[in-house]
Formats: C-alpha cells, sequence, structure tokens
C-alpha cells in the first residue's frame, strides 16, 4: 500500500498512484515550508486520513491548508 | 516545459564561447536577449531551481511570471504576508508545468491494495525523492559534491541509476541533509521535515497512531525513470517488503 504526496496535481493524476494527496506547495517544500510544524504535521495527518479512507485506486486528495481567521 | 527540458543545460546562455573574457567585454558583444535570460534560469548563468521553468515560457510569459513576482515581493515587503507570496509563486510553477507534457514514466493502470486492518496497526516507511541521505552516510562519497556542484551533473543524473539511501528511524534531524540536482535542496537542508517528514512521523508512533518501519528511505528523483520503474524501484519494493513494510509514504519533491 502506497500515499504518494506532491505537489503539481496533473503530474500525480497522470502517474496512477493508488492514493495522491496533492499539496499546495512550492517545489522541494512538498509537506510544507521550512520550519512549519503545524502545517508539515498536518500534510502527514491528511496523508493518514487517505490512507484509511481511500477504496479505489487513483484517489486524489487536495490538501487545503487552514486559512487563518481575520480579527 | 519541453524547450527547457531538452535544452542542453551544458549549452546556456553564458556558456557562449566566451566565458574567461571580462564580463563587460563579453555584455557589449553579446548583449542580453530576453531569450537567453529566461533560458539561463536552466542551468545557466542565473541557475534557480525555483524559477527554471522561465526557460520553457514564451518571452511575454516569462516577462510575465517575474512582473508578477517581483509585484508580489513589492506587496509583502508591506504586508508580511509570506503566505500570500508562497501560494503566488506556487501558482505560477504549477501553471508553468503544463498539464499537456506527458509524465514519466507513463503508466496504465492504478493498481490498489486495500489496507488490511486498523491504521495504527500498519508498519510504515517513508521515502523521498528528495535526495536526502545521512551526513555520515553520502551516497557519493566521503567527498560528494555541494548541491551548487551538482547542479552542473544534472545529465549525469538523468542518465544514471538510483542509488537508495538507507536512514534509520532513530536519526535525528540534525543529521540529515540532503543534494538534488533538480530542486534547491538547501531547502531540506535547513529543514529535511519539508521532503522528508521523519520527526512528525515518530511524533504519530508516540501516539500510538501508527508503527514505523525501523528504515527510512530516499533517493533523488533527478535520474533515469525508466531504469527506476523497470529495473530499480522493484527491487526497492521486494527489499521493503521483506523488512515487513505494509505501507509506504512517498515525497515528490
Amino acid at each position: 500500500m502506497s500515499v504518494f504526496i506532491r505537489a503539481f496535481e496533473h503530474r500525480a493524476v497522470q502517474l496512477q498512484v493508488p492514493r495522491t494527496l496533492v499539496t499546495p506547495h512550492l517545489m522541494g517544500r512538498t509537506i510544507g515550508p521550512v520550519g512549519d510544524r503545524h502545517r508539515q504535521r498536518a500534510v502527514v495527518d491528511a496523508a493518514l486520513g487517505l490512507l484509511a479512507e481511500a477504496s479505489a485506486g487513483g484517489t486524489v486528495r487536495r490538501f487545503a491548508p487552514e486559512v487563518p481567521r481575520a480579527g | 516545459m519541453s524547450e527547457a527540458e531538452g535544452h542542453d543545460p551544458t549549452h546556456n546562455g553564458a556558456d557562449d564561447g566566451t566565458r574567461g573574457e571580462d564580463p563587460a567585454a563579453r555584455r557589449a558583444a553579446r548583449p542580453l536577449t530576453m531569450r537567453a535570460f529566461r533560458r539561463s534560469f536552466y542551468y545557466g548563468e542565473h541557475a534557480d531551481m525555483q524559477f527554471k521553468y522561465l526557460a520553457g515560457l514564451e518571452d511575454e510569459d516569462a516577462a510575465d511570471a517575474i512582473a508578477a513576482v517581483l509585484a508580489t515581493v513589492g506587496e509583502v515587503v508591506d504586508t508580511g504576508d509570506l503566505e500570500h507570496l508562497r501560494a503566488r509563486l506556487a501558482a505560477l510553477q504549477a501553471a508553468a508545468y503544463s498539464p499537456d507534457e506527458p509524465a514519466e514514466p507513463q503508466v496504465d493502470d492504478a493498481p490498489f491494495a486495500p489496507l488490511g486492518g486498523p491504521v495504527a496497526a500498519q508498519r510504515l516507511a517513508l521515502i523521498t525523492a528528495g535526495g536526502v541521505f545521512h551526513r555520515d552516510h553520502d551516497p557519493m562519497g566521503p567527498n560528494g559534491p555541494t548541491q551548487a556542484q551538482t547542479l552542473s551533473m544534472i545529465s549525469a543524473f538523468l542518465n544514471g541509476t538510483p542509488t537508495l539511501s538507507t536512514i534509520d528511524v532513530t536519526t535525528p534531524t540534525a543529521q540529515l541533509t540532503a543534494r538534488h540536482p533538480g530542486y534547491d535542496a538547501r531547502t531540506a537542508q535547513r529543514d529535511p521535515d519539508t521532503v522528508f517528514p521523519l520527526s512528525h512521523l515518530r511524533d504519530l508512533a508516540r501516539e500510538g497512531r501508527l508503527e514505523l518501519a525501523d528504515e527510512h528511505y530516499a533517493f533523488t528523483g533527478a535520474t533515469s525513470q525508466r531504469t527506476l520503474e523497470r529495473e530499480v524501484a522493484p527491487r526497492w519494493a521486494e527489499y521493503m517488503a521483506a523488512r515487513d513494510v505494509d505501507v509506504c509514504f512517498l515525497v515528490a519533491t
């Protein structure tokens, strides 16, 4: 079993990996920005969630970072 | 990105037969064009792995991208909103790596193995394509190249056979470093968790949410995709299966 974590969704879809978590991060920072342990942990948690919940090959889920509330 | 990827990185805007001449004289003899400028980001005079995609854009699109970056930088100087800058840069990268370019390797199926029980009972290994390795175990030997030196070796990497680095689960993050000719691995040198989140997985294991394998793995994704797909990856899969690994987290860069 595998979970693939990467940016650039179209590449992930073309590769047809069983489970893919697409992150909205810059090249070379797939898990999150330098020093942002909160974001990095959230990505890893999301990957675990995908592992638990995916029921078919080619499943692609987009990681959406929490947006800080204004004020 | 066809132009950039088909572009010989040993022939860039800077390598025009005038290397070694006085820079001012060289510039006077050969004024910089927009085409040469954008191509110089792809392993050329202005090599920058974060902006190498500029080489593959049309002049006008490259100019628009550069202007957008500068405008956003100016805005963030005032607002301090780094996340806005990151999002802008990521959107430009994603748009540049065009969906109409075929990915390598090309595959025609999506084999799926259902989870064989609770996630917490799965033995998990991490694999990154980000070129991470233990500082004392450089896969290119004790005098391996620096990140900057690696950029000039991109062709050798792309035609080479990948090496799997093994990283013990207990390895302190400070003992990890990275090198990669396809992205700016100085990011992973600053924080290996950006592409190799082993410290987070250790936290999860301590919380009882998963079981970690004794070994975790890294290789340099800039490699022969054909060799990786047909020869090397199947061997690696067998190696990991023999170590009772149930699940792999694969991290691309």
